[in-house]
Formats: C-alpha cells, structure tokens, sequence
C-alpha cells in the first residue's frame, strides 16, 4: 500500500516546451474567472468606503459612540473571524471524513441517516440551535463554533459524498484493475477528482457560518452581531446598519475567498 | 465439442513472470514474454441469482497467444476476463498464469503484473501522460529515473513523442491517442499477461484500424498472452489468433482458429455470430503472399494489387475491373516488381480445400493447426 501512495508528479521529461504547456492548461479561461474574480473585492472595498462616508457624516451621540469606533469594530470583526474559520476548519475535519466512510462500499446502507442527520442540523432554526446548545453546554465561544459546526455539516457532507460517488466508475475499476489499493484509490483518485465538488461545499459551509455568526453575540461569543443587536435594542438603526452591512461585506469577502481556493484548488486537467 | 487440447504445446513455452524485475531495454518494448493462462472449471454466481454468470469454463491459453473472448452482451465474457485478474472473484475454480494460482496471490500485488486495457480509456483525467503510464511501474517500487525512461521508451513505441505528449493530460489528447496511452499504460511494467476488454469500441472505424493494426504490429515484437474481449466478430477475426466463441453463461460454444471457425462452425449459434458473408470474411483472412500465384500473364492491361493485401482485396479489384484475374505485385503503382497472377478460379479453389491446410505463416500464429476441429 506504501508505495502505491508515492507521490508521481516528478515522473516528468525534461522537456523545454513545459512552461507554455502549463500555460496552456490552464488556459485563457483561467486567467478570465482570476479576473471576474478581482471585481468582487473591488466592489466591496467600495462599500466599505460608502459606509465610512455615511457614517463620517453621521451625528453620532453616547451611545452610539460607545459601539460605533474602531476599536470596537475591530474587536467584534476579529471575533467574527475566528468563529467562522475555526467552525468551518472543525466542519471539514469532521464532514469530510465521515462523507468519505459513507461512500464506503460497506457503509452505504448507513448513507441515508447521515445525510438525514446533516439535513435536520441545519433545518433547525439556527437561533434555536445556538440557544438550545448554550443551555445545554452553557454560553461561550466554543458552544457558538459547537452551533457553527452542526449547522455548516450538511453542504460540505452532502458534496462531499455527491462528489465521491460523482467519479467515473470505470476509473475506480481501472486504478483497482492496476493494483492500487483501496486507499490508494481514494486518496490518489476519488479523492482529487471530486476536489472541485467538495470545496464548493466547503465554500457555502464558509458563507453560512460567516452571516450565522451573527448569532453568536446572543450566547455571548462576540462577533458582528453585538453591534447589530445593540442597534436594534437601542434604537439605533446606525448602529444596526454599520454592523450590518460589516457582516454582509465579510460574507461576501469569504465567498470570494472559497471560489479563489476552489481556482487554485481544482485538480489540473479537469 | 470446445477446442482446448493446448497441453503439450503449453509446457514447451518459455515462461517468465518475474517481469517487474527485468531492466527495459533499448529497443523493443518488451523484456518479458507472455505466460500460459488456465482457467479451470471456473464459476462465478451470483447470490440471488438461480443461473451463474459464469458456468465452469475451462480455458487454456499458450503464451504469446492472442485470445478472443466474443460473444453477445450479457454472455459473461467480461466477466471471465475479469476474473483473471480478479476484479470479480470467481465462486469456484482455478486460475493459473505461468503455473501459479493466481487466487492465492493478493490481489493487488496480482493486478499490477496483469496489463488492463478498457474502452472507456480508464485515464486518470487529473494526471499527466506520463503519470499515468508511470503509475504501476512506481507501484511496483522501481526508481523515478528508471520509470520516466520507461515512459519515454513507451510513448515512442505508441506513437506519441514524449516531448510533445508526456506532460499533457488526457482531455487534451484524442480519443484515439487516448487509447494508446491506455495501452503504454498497460504495458508500462511488461507484464506477460494483458486483458482488454473492447480495448477500441469507443474509435471511430478508421482509428479503430489502425489502433488494431499497430497494436498487432507491437504484439509480433512483443509476445504478449493477451485476453481481448470483444462482441464485434469481425475484430474477433481480426486479433485473435484464436477466437472463443460464448454463448450465455460464458459456455464456449466454439474455440479455435479463426479460420478453423470460418470453415467450420460448431453449431447453428456459431454460424449466426458469424453472420453473413462468412466465406468473404475467410477470404480476407487469406493474404496473396501465401497464395500459390500463376506466372505473369503476358497481358499487360490487368489491374494491380499489392501483395500485401488478401484474397478478399483480390476478389474486390476483379469485381471492380471487370475481369477474372489480377496481377500481384510488390505494390499497386504499376513500377514495382510484379510476382504473378492469381483468378478468379484461385479463389474458389482456395475457399475449398482450405480447411485442412495452414492458411498463414504468420508468426504471431503460434497454433497447432492440428488443433482446429
């Protein structure tokens, strides 16, 4: 099994062609999706500068004050961050290899209840998930990434095993008929080709944690939220507005982050 | 009724298994020889299934040997082939390659010293050429720097320069060149034993001719025991130096040489697989060069063929000139040497009194043809 596992991509020939051939495998289409890919943050970037404006030429009293400064911005943002990243980073250790046990040949019978357990995480209301989980395991930030997780599980386990069972039989049949091991299989060829298909799910697991972090603030685990309810609580639709349009703008930011990884990701050659 | 009377030839051919270790060389792709395969009273059924898939074929193979499975979709041939290399694991039944039983061995460490050709290509789409032909060659442990010179070595002798084709990736090749690569990759340990299966049903017919006609080339050099499943007779008769004709449950209603097949059909099933057309089709498995040619005609205004070509060409060039007799000759232009001529006559003697007489000194054709019933 050990040396079906050596890695190959050094069986090259010293061929002075390869650099436009790499090229070419990208392709021109590569370099037009890097591109489409390089308006996003543009957009936001000017977002971002059309709320400082807005907010710059606010009047802004005590209160408001008190939640709307940098200080406090960056705070709630960097907490936001780290909810999401550690809550999709534990999503992926825990969804991915229990995708893959479940496109296993002998644990196909089991496949339905785990797709019906990813189902029904997330088809409770998050807000109830998040207050049922802190009065179970009281309030924090790891009961927030404990909500984050159950609720992110199902697209990245859900593609994860669409991506599995999406590769060609006849190629699982020809990398067996060859003599790799099981394992060789999965990590050498099922596992690469249904790359594009699992970070897509990784890259919507990333985009649903980021805006339901929000939450977190009700379980006092920080984040974006804290402003936005304040805001609300307080009648202070700036306070809502500020913190709102943050929590969108990062979102939007961690989607363009997931589609630039699945860009670089992607196998070549697909 | 099913020919498999091979013993004394088999234990007379040179076998060698231990292919993986041998040192490539220079010219010719393949160190290794082929090896004797035995199927053995082998069943494979199903549970739940009333009738086996496969019901106790007992198959003998000589090395070097090209052997079709044919039959009809559904007959099991497949299913026979795979259990050589045992990606279906038979239910009874013995298999031998070179004397060892092959299900005793672990299954992995068997399938890398079995070449494995599929009609689908079986390229892994996220490796380049050389990746996958360097695959099995790395599995077996061999050294980067010897296996790249493998690949090298391998491309040449599929037709696809290595500077141009090795670091591309599959998508990026047609469908044809494809299978060659499937082929390399097959070979790419010298295994002594390959099993295609449809290994050119997914070309369009002309690549097809020539994936077969290079393919045959290559086993002349190399020797290769080759299984080739296929459901298109007419391949059957074109690759095999003996074709197995299945019925359902993989039951070998004939096995023999294609020619033996075409004079001679085992029963009424033999005859429809062979379908219409079945003297014309042992006419193009007779080649002129060992036909007995008349002296050259004084006429001069006969058409020309090359000598290369087979009776059935002939008997085409005459429907197509209008006249009872071609002139064969080094090649078609008219400037090269002509040998002789051959009638209409010729032919019709030739359908004949063939039955008996060995049609071919083709080396590939390593069969007793006292074998054929």
């Amino acid at each position: 099994m050990a040396p079906a596992l050596v890695a190959l991509d050094d069986v090259a020939l010293d061929d002075p062609a390869v650099d436009t051939q790499q090229l070419a495998t990208r392709g021109s289409g590569f370099w037009r999706r890097l591109m489409g890919l390089s308006v996003r943050p543009i957009l936001l970037a000017a977002v971002l500068g059309m709320l400082y404006l807005w907010v710059q030429a606010q009047t802004l009293d005590s209160i408001e004050r008190r939640v709307l400064n940098p200080h406090r911005i960056r705070i709630d943002l960097w907490d936001h961050v780290q909810l999401s990243l550690i809550a999709t980073a534990l999503t992926i250790v825990i969804a991915v290899p229990v995708g893959i046990l479940l496109t296993r040949p002998f644990a196909r019978w089991i496949k339905p209840i785990g797709l019906g357990l990813g189902n029904f995480g997330q088809a409770i209301p998050s807000i109830g998930l998040i207050v049922l989980l802190a009065l179970w395991l009281g309030i924090g930030f790891w009961t927030a990434v404990i909500g984050l997780v159950v609720y992110a599980t199902l697209p990245i386990l859900r593609n994860t095993i669409v991506g599995l069972d999406g590769v060609d039989p006849a190629l699982k049949e020809a990398a067996r008929g060859m003599g790799m091991s099981r394992l060789a299989v999965l990590g050498r060829v099922e596992l690469p080709l249904a790359v594009p298909v699992i970070l897509a799910g990784v890259r919507t697991a990333l985009v649903l944690t980021v805006a339901t972090a929000t939450l977190a603030t009700f379980i006092d685990a920080g984040g974006l939220g804290g402003g936005l309810v304040a805001g609300i609580k307080l009648n202070r639709p700036a306070l809502s507005l500020t913190f709102g349009v943050l929590a969108a703008v990062l979102a939007l930011f961690a989607d363009w982050v997931g589609g630039i990884a699945e860009e670089v990701l992607r196998p070549r050659g697909l | 009724m099913p020919d498999t009377a091979l013993d004394s030839r088999i234990s007379s051919e040179p076998t060698t298994s231990d292919s993986a270790t041998s040192l490539a060389p220079a010219a010719v792709p393949a160190g290794t020889g082929g090896a004797t395969i035995q199927l053995l009273d082998v069943t494979k059924s199903y549970p739940g299934q009333v009738a086996p898939a496969v019901d106790h074929i007992t198959l003998e193979i000589a090395a070097g040997e090209i052997v079709v499975l044919v039959g009809p979709s559904g007959c099991g041939k497949t299913t026979t082939m795979k259990m050589i290399n045992r990606l279906i694991e038979p239910t009874s039944g013995q298999i031998l390659i070179g004397g060892t039983d092959v299900l005793k061995l672990d299954a992995d460490e068997h399938r890398r010293n079995v070449g494995y050709v599929i009609q689908q290509t079986g390229l892994f789409p996220h490796m380049r050429i050389a990746e996958n032909i360097g695959l099995v060659p790395r599995m077996l442990g061999w050294s980067k720097r010897r296996t790249a010179d493998r690949v090298e070595e391998l491309l040449e002798v599929v037709g696809l320069p290595p500077g141009e084709y090795a670091r591309r990736y599959p998508r990026e090749l047609s469908g044809g060149q494809q299978q060659r690569v499937g082929v390399a990759r097959a070979l790419a340990a010298d295994p002594p034993v390959m099993l295609m299966d449809e290994p050119f049903g997914a070309t369009d017919p002309i690549t097809r001719d020539r994936l077969q006609n290079e393919f045959l080339r290559l086993q002349r050099e190399m020797g290769k025991t080759i299984v080739f499943v296929t459901h298109d007779f007419d391949e059957a008769l074109k690759m095999g130096d003996r074709i197995a004709v299945l019925g359902p449950q993989s039951v070998i209603a004939q096995f023999d040489t294609p020619e033996a097949i075409l004079a001679a059909p085992a029963n009424d099933y033999v005859s429809s697989f062979i379908g219409s057309g079945g003297q014309l089709k042992r006419l193009g498995l007779m080649p002129l060069r060992d036909a007995d040619l008349r002296p050259v005609p004084a006429r001069k205004d006969l058409s020309q063929i090359t000598i290369d070509a087979s009776l059935h060409d002939a008997l085409d060039l005459m429907l197509e000139s209008g006249q009872d007799k071609v002139l064969v000759a080094a090649d078609e232009s008219g400037e090269g040497e002509v040998f002789g001529s051959i009638r209409l006559d010729d032919l019709m003697a030739a359908i004949a009194d063939d039955s008996a007489d060995d049609p071919s000194d083709d080396p590939t054709a390593k069969l007793d043809p006292s074998a054929g019933s």
